[in-house]
């Protein structure tokens, strides 16, 4: 059956389209904001004429394709392509300055490669595993673990731990616009009937990253680069490899959060920064051009957009909303996803898992054609690239929604980004509170629903009670240390002789 | 003064969320409710240990130094709230060809060609990618030109 499904992936009318699936993923992930959500979106129309398995493959190379390219705008212009691109943003744009695009490009693509083929691996292997995993897990549960993702976004930004958090809870109170997820009653729209959607993600993560971004450089002559090179790809590659724990690392976290529904993509980069950060003996240099500090993000993301299908494919259960276009596509061309999905439909799912391997290995092959063109972006003057971003984020407003309103939400959200940054308030910690908040407060109703009405549920469950001791040990951790290292000076000086 | 009034505006708006929950049903308002007191607690925290920590008022700070041109960034953002309203009022295409050629020149950027080309390339790009292409509506603006 493997073999048939490669030979049927391998046909040249199937290469063409993976092929054209990755440049076009490629270039939509690389403007600011636009993520595989879009790119996955709005290419399902011109998948209608398609046979089943070119469809597929066609959609699994914008999918991957998307994803790598989201990684561009966080390294050139501290932007992240999208909400699983956040972290790269951390070491990749301290790179782009000190002239080493072109090394963070290397190792964005060499990691994103490896972390899609981790992902592949455990979607072919370890599927059964992973759900019964998933399906241990209860709302309490889910609600702990974005509790915990929050936590770790806040303690990855250094010393605003308060305001970090501080900034996810006005996320999850952003996110509460529009309609309650369990009575579906409008809330906190102040009047205002465009806000009975709720704010557009996209709109805000422009505004708040790629807008923000611009008004800082408009005060900046040059360009983002301080040399005139962009460093060697090749160099980027060879540290990948020097790096084995790392990928190791990553690749765990990027699998175990893909296969977690809705809570994947948004936080496995951090997890996964956050992680490495902990595991360095230098800890320090993270957050100034660290290899490892994009190594991991890059990977953990890769892994998880592959691992998000998991439960797509075997239960037939979305992981996000990218994987819900996925499954919609599959039904459109009469694909039944879930437990029989590989005892039904022959050597089709062979050939739909060789598609998702030879999309990783098509964007892998683009990516080291144009990596080094890409990081070249850094060397344009800021009076060029300023404007561009701008268009570019208003553009990018409009296009999920065609609402011009939403170009006024970004402009909104760039000044308290721009803000923000000045200050160096994490607002990463904001976007994840806001991409969490729907599934943290539907997680927290239905606990309570399971609890009947007891709090309590949250801290009798065995996962949720450890997660919830974890999220708590490791936020307190730095004061407790804080406190414990200012008492070793105190004794310290009074031990010391006077005089 | 800007990181005094994005708490102000963070702190309001938290505190807004509060008070706003009581219109609500008890199930819809019960968890903002707890979030929104949450945040208020964690800035009465940052700004007292803030307060601790420097042994002065929480309030003002002093600014970080790595914006040389820390004004910089009002003309700018005035020339994008001009571009806002130029889209509203003549469409996505003129307006964005407007502020191509405005945005470098209001960076001190003097190459007049490289500004032009720029401009022209870059509209022409934005419109054949995402309105003929990707299928997106361009606001066409209150005046409703054709493009």
């Amino acid at each position: 059956m493997w073999v048939e499904g490669f030979l049927t992936a391998l046909q040249p009318l199937n290469l063409a389209y993976l092929v054209m699936g990755s440049a076009i993923g490629m270039v939509i992930g690389a403007l600011p904001g636009l993520g595989p959500l879009f790119g996955v979106a709005l290419m399902l129309p011109l998948t209608f004429g398609m046979q089943p398995a070119p469809a597929i493959i066609f959609l699994s190379a914008v999918h991957a394709a998307t994803a790598y390219g989201d990684s561009f705008a966080s390294i050139m212009i501290n932007t992240p392509g999208g909400v699983g691109s956040v972290a790269s943003c951390w070491d990749g744009y301290p790179m782009a300055q000190k002239g080493k695009a072109g090394f963070a490009m290397g190792i964005s693509t060499l990691g994103s490669f490896i972390g899609g083929i981790a992902g592949w691996i455990s979607l072919v292997a370890l599927s059964p595993v992973l759900v019964w995993v998933a399906l241990k897990m209860g709302p309490a549960e889910y609600f702990m673990v974005a509790l915990m993702a929050l936590s770790l976004l806040a303690l990855a930004s250094g010393e605003h731990i308060l305001k970090g958090i501080f900034l996810g809870a006005i996320g999850l109170l952003l996110s509460f616009i529009g309609r309650d997820p369990i009575t579906a009653e409008a809330r906190f729209t102040f009047g205002f009937l465009y806000l009975e959607d709720g704010l557009p993600l996209a709109a805000v993560v422009l505004g708040l990253f790629a807008l923000s971004q611009a008004l800082m450089l408009a005060g900046e002559p040059g360009s983002i680069s301080q040399f005139r090179t962009v460093g060697k790809v090749w160099e980027g590659f060879i540290q990948v490899l020097r790096l084995p724990a790392t990928i190791i690392r990553a690749s765990i976290v990027g699998i175990v959060m893909g296969v977690l529904p809705a809570l994947g993509l948004s936080s496995a980069n951090v997890v996964a920064y956050f992680i490495e950060k902990r595991a360095s003996k230098h800890p320090g240099t993270f957050g100034q051009g660290e290899p490892r500090g994009l190594l991991a993000p890059e990977i953990a993301k890769n892994a998880c957009i592959v691992g998000d299908l998991i439960p797509t494919f075997t239960l037939g259960i979305p992981g996000s909303s990218v994987t819900a276009i996925f499954l919609a596509a599959m039904i459109m061309h009469g694909i039944q996803p879930g437990a029989e999905f590989f005892s039904r439909s022959g050597a089709l799912p062979y050939t739909v898992f060789a598609g998702i391997l030879l999309a990783q290995i098509s964007f892998f092959i683009m990516g080291l054609l144009f990596a080094r063109q890409f990081a070249k972006a850094v060397l344009i003057p800021n009076a060029l690239l300023v404007p561009l971003i701008v268009v570019l984020s208003f553009v990018a407003s409009l296009a999920l929604r065609s609402n011009p309103e939403d170009i006024v939400v970004t402009l909104v959200f760039g000044v308290l980004g721009y803000i923000m940054s000045r200050y160096r308030y994490p607002a990463a910690c904001l976007v994840l509170g806001l991409v969490l908040g729907d599934l943290v407060e539907a997680n927290f109703h239905r606990a309570l629903l399971i609890g009947r009405g007891s709090y309590s549920i949250f801290f009798t469950r065995p996962i949720s009670l450890t997660l919830f001791a974890l999220t708590v040990a490791m936020v307190a951790w730095p004061y407790i240390k804080l406190i414990f290292q200012r008492s070793i000076e105190a004794g310290s000086r009074r031990g010391a002789p006077q005089g | 003064l800007l990181e005094s009034l994005l708490l102000i505006v963070l702190g309001g708006f938290a505190l807004l969320f509060f008070i706003s929950s009581k219109d609500s049903n008890p199930t819809a308002a019960l968890f903002p409710r707890l979030v929104s007191a949450a945040a208020l607690l964690l800035l009465a925290c940052d700004l007292f240990l803030g307060g601790v920590k420097s042994g002065k008022p929480p309030v003002a700070k002093e600014e970080p130094e790595t914006h040389p041109q820390s004004s910089a960034w009002l003309p700018a953002m005035g020339l994008q709230t001009g571009y806002l309203i130029f889209i509203y009022l003549i469409g996505f295409i003129p307006a964005t060809f407007l502020f191509l050629l405005a945005a470098p020149w209001q960076m001190r950027y003097r190459r007049r060609p490289i500004i032009a080309l720029h401009a022209i390339l870059l509209t022409l790009a934005i419109f054949a990618s995402f309105q003929w292409l990707f299928n997106v509506r361009l606001p066409k603006g209150f005046v409703g030109f054709p493009w």
